[in-house]
């Protein structure tokens, strides 16, 4: 058989064990993974809790955004209703999409794939448990913030997408479009902070044996989803700090007097807007791929092709972002282009479709509620998917465009993409962490009055946007035949309304939350989720040899549980988990992991708190919270790489493996890389926006400065990186040296900060300014992100100083310098690559 | 990497295709103020062949792969790649085809 990494899988066959494990073992296991309890509970990183808790905000987001859904119903039941003032209407329907977009659908996945992942995938649990903590808190404190801002008025008003000139300083001159600007800033940061999380996992915490064959669908779908966060999230990004930075110090992006142009939010938005549907779509596509086989007790039709369906849609779906600016007037070849892939993602999208249907076609189906949500998944998905091909078409988008044409459509597409899958799933998964099932019984109603209710609610509403009613009026005249479907549409969201109520008194009466004795595999799942489990998740980690372990080897959960595997016990005596090559899935070396903490909770508070305080102008107390949120993370990144006392250790069977690595075999590695894509992204999107805007007034730009401070400035950056690969040269040198790596990354650091000046300085002496035209504002917003990641750059020093100064720098472990030396050379790449853009595009006035 | 470069080649292909087309028409929107100006579309029907023919290519490196793969893992990327290069050549024409329209 091949290998990765030299590991030998004929080692696999020492799998499951026969000898008796030690009697304390378990326990001592148990011990090492238990969660605090009473008010320590809020320090809990294990993913049990953690997912629990962020399926439960997520779904707390869900139906509040669902009862602004019932007041917009409400007003438009009638016309010329006065339930809501304009104004309020305004907020409503704003918060509503932003919160269901932001807040529900988002972090719902994500969720999910904190709480399934590891037990799917028999890790004991992610790779970085802080860090979904960090974002899971963040989410929650800045989310319940954010919302409340509807009570006070102050909740923005602009639509979720927020087109500026409408939500610029002149039209918008309150703070509401503030909240959502630096409001959601919280919220695209947890969504990173998960993202790293997920992809990591999901190609470094395998179970041994699981190789990229064997992946179950839900994980492939969550890697895609994270990739897709991780390109699409920059966009918007930096579409949102653009904006405030237009209305916060009149720098000129979208105003098209100045050399800016408003199109450019849409680009930038979109660019996330679009990939953003399928962000949601894929995670859940991933839990009818899990859900289907089961309900249809036979494995999935065509595996291979529901992967690439997978990898096809997460590409493709960041060619459409234009097919929402068919009526902007882009270039009508232009426009053909967008057409095309607009239209050419509907065939992985079917690929999906047909694959849940051949699958249910062989398989003999059981009835049961997440097989209900399942079939109405795929007719409601179907049908939204067939009006999205509608709207590729440019004639007809340009007749539907803003119109309830447009509404019916993109709710069916997201109900059906998601919000069934993930019913089904909720009723599917809750015996895994709850000691009884959902009600059958009580789980048809659910399902018959939300089904029916979506369809009475939106199927109408294809029928009111032909007949031209448009989006996001408050009321209507009576008279143009738009009163009855109107009231249907009301009728039908009442119904969902109710079927969401019946869902809650369903997990009143029957959830009971619990990490060890759950109710059990109740629907026949064949994958490693419905293992045996406990806050370690399953006892040992089994060698993975099928795509449906539970349904090929009967035995398969005793031994797991009596330890015949991989990693029976704590074999360190501290939470570790085995981290494993990214294709085969070979171990590779032990992970140390860390336990309950209460930094990344006081971080997540603090960063939602820096945000927040912004919004409201408290300038003073937002900073002070920056920096506060800044103290946390170094001070919970303190307790990270340190030392273990065994060099390799058994992991089971006789095979043993390090307890340490660095570079690209490690964790910490790839967390480092994904994090410097994502600020690649933003910086790209900066470089986008830059050659957009020159291309609409030209006539505006000035002159570079002379070339020679090109020459200084690349020559600065350079030296930073040459510095910056020293210094992590330097970390591998005998310990008496500790202190030149330190020395070196000062050094590497200061070059960085000489370039940046000489940068901003010749720009500034060329007369160049930020509010003068669209080339000041972009020119110095490349310099502004590249000065915001400077300064993270330059606290890595001092941090560098006072590990060496605490004994935990080492020859031997040098993750620490390694990823602070790979943060700064980025960063010299970056700013090299920003001064020859803006210096050399267009080159001339 | 080369893996990973493998399995996504053909999504990989289609990806230039559309940059490369968005980008063509988009130079020639602001250069000529045209964008289906002669050389745009010239640009992007060669652009089309191009890569039509690097999918094709691909094809021809995964499919013999897959069908002479030692195992489970190795068979299963060169499928992908396969599915993943006939489902690019597809969207690559398919998005090409506009340039046939343009005056």
């Amino acid at each position: 058989m091949n290998s990765e990494t030299g590991f030998d899988p004929a080692l696999y066959e020492r799998f499951p064990t026969r000898e008796p494990r030690p009697p304390a073992e378990l326990e001592e296991l148990k011990q090492v993974w238990r969660a605090p309890r009473g008010w320590a509970l809020l320090t809990v990183v294990n993913n049990n809790y953690i997912g629990l808790f962020y399926v439960g905000a997520a779904f707390l987001f869900f139906v509040l955004a669902g009862v602004l859904a019932l007041l917009i119903r409400a007003q438009l039941a009638l016309p010329l209703n006065g339930i809501l003032p304009q104004e309020t209407y305004n907020q409503v329907f704003t918060m509503h999409g932003t919160v269901m977009m932001f807040l529900f659908a988002v972090p719902a996945v994500e969720a999910l794939g904190v709480m399934l992942l590891p037990q799917m995938l028999a890790a004991r649990d992610l790779p970085f448990p802080r860090l979904s903590a960090y974002a899971f808190w963040a989410y929650l404190v800045g989310g319940l913030c954010f919302f409340a801002s509807i009570f006070f008025g102050l909740a923005p008003d602009g639509g979720w997408f927020m087109y500026p000139p409408l939500t610029s300083r002149a039209y918008s001159p309150g703070i509401n479009a503030d909240f959502w600007l630096l409001g959601i800033g919280f919220i695209e940061i947890s969504a990173i902070a998960g993202a790293v999380e997920i992809i990591v996992g999901v190609l470094k915490t395998r179970a041994p044996g699981m190789t990229l064959d064997k992946l179950p669908v839900f994980a492939w779908a969550m890697l895609v989803f994270a990739a897709m966060i991780v390109i699409g999230f920059p966009a918007v990004i930096l579409g949102t700090l653009l904006l405030e930075l237009e209305r916060a110090l009149n720098w000129p992006f979208f105003d098209p007097t100045r050399g800016g142009d408003p199109v450019l939010w849409q680009h930038l938005f979109w660019f996330f807007g679009h990939p953003e549907v399928y962000i949601i779509f894929l995670p859940a596509a991933g839990l009818m791929s899990m859900i289907v086989p089961t309900v249809a007790r036979t494995p999935l039709v065509g595996y291979r092709l529901v992967v690439l369906a997978l990898l096809a849609t997460g590409f493709i779906s960041f060619g459409v972002w234009s097919h929402h600016m068919f009526a902007t007037g882009m270039p009508p070849i232009s426009v053909s282009f967008f057409s095309a892939a607009s239209m050419a993602v509907s065939v992985p999208a079917g690929v999906q479709v047909f694959s849940w249907i051949a699958t249910l076609s062989a398989g003999k189906v059981r009835w049961t509620t997440p097989a209900l949500f399942a079939i109405g998944s795929i007719v409601t998905f179907t049908m939204g998917g067939l009006t999205g091909v509608m709207v590729a078409l440019v004639p007809f988008d340009w007749q539907a465009h803003d119109t309830y044409f447009i509404v019916a459509h993109l709710h069916y597409v997201l109900i059906g993409g998601m919000v069934f899958p993930l019913f089904a799933a909720f009723y599917y998964w809750a015996p895994m962490t709850s000691r009884r099932p959902l009600s059958e019984r009580l789980g048809r109603w659910v399902f018959g009055l939300v089904f029916t209710g979506v369809h009475v609610s939106f199927l109408p509403m294809h029928l009111t946007g032909l007949m031209g009613m448009p989006r996001r009026v408050y009321t209507y005249l009576p008279g143009r035949g738009w009163e009855l479907p109107n009231l249907i549409s009301t009728v039908g969201a009442f119904m969902i309304g109710l079927g969401v109520l019946l869902f809650v008194v369903d997990l009143i009466r029957n959830f009971r939350f619990t990490t060890g004795d759950g109710a059990g595999n109740v629907y026949g799942g064949g994958s490693l989720e419905w293992l045996p489990t406990g806050l370690y998740s399953a006892r040992s980690i089994p060698v993975v040899r099928e795509r449906y372990p539970l349904w090929e080897r009967p035995g398969l959960a005793e031994d797991v549980q009596e330890g015949r595997y991989f990693l029976p016990g704590a074999a360190t005596g501290v939470r570790e988990t085995l981290i494993t090559s990214t294709l085969r899935a070979e171990p590779q070396y032990l992970q140390r992991m860390p336990g309950p903490s209460a930094w990344p909770v006081l971080a997540a508070v603090f960063t939602a708190g820096f945000f927040l305080l912004l919004t409201v102008q408290a300038y003073g107390p937002g900073v002070v919270s920056g920096v506060l949120a800044v103290a946390c993370v170094l001070r919970w990144v303190w307790e990270t790489d340190r030392p273990m006392r065994e060099k390799h250790v058994d992991v089971g069977a006789g095979i043993r493996v390090p307890t340490y690595a660095t570079g690209p075999a490690s964790h910490g590695w790839w967390a480092m890389v994904v994090l410097l894509i994502v600020a690649g992204m933003i910086f790209l999107m900066a470089g986008f926006s830059y050659v957009f805007l020159w291309s609409r007034r030209p006539d505006l730009w000035i002159p570079p400065p002379d070339q020679l401070w090109l020459a200084a400035v690349v020559g600065g950056y350079a030296a930073a990186g040459a510095l910056a690969w020293l210094a992590a040269r330097a970390a591998r040198r005998p310990v008496s040296h500790v202190f030149w790596a330190p020395a070196l990354a000062t050094l590497a650091v200061a070059a960085l900060a000489c370039a940046y000046a000489a940068d901003l300085g010749s720009w500034w002496a060329a007369g160049l300014r930020p509010d003068a035209s669209g080339q000041g504002a972009t020119v110095f917003a490349i310099l502004a992100w590249q000065g915001v990641m400077g300064a993270a750059a330059s606290l890595m020093p001092g941090y560098l100083i006072a590990r060496a100064v605490a004994g935990l720098l080492s020859p031997v472990r040098t993750s620490t310098v390694d990823l602070s030396a790979l943060f700064i050379g980025y960063l010299a790449a970056q700013g090299s690559l920003g001064a020859l853009l803006v210096r050399l595009f267009p080159g001339g006035g | 990497m080369a893996r990973w470069l493998f399995l996504l080649g053909g999504m990989i292909v289609w990806l230039v295709h559309f940059l490369g087309a968005y980008g063509v028409a988009s130079a020639a929107d602001v250069i000529t103020g045209q964008a289906d100006a002669a050389g745009a579309v010239w640009g992007v029907g060669l652009l089309t062949l191009a890569c039509a023919g690097a999918d094709v290519a691909l094809l021809a490196l995964a499919l013999p792969r897959a069908r002479s793969a030692a195992d489970g893992l190795d068979r299963f990327l060169a499928g992908g790649a396969a599915l993943g290069a006939g489902l690019s050549l597809l969207a690559v024409v398919w998005q090409g085809l506009p340039v046939l329209t343009a005056k």
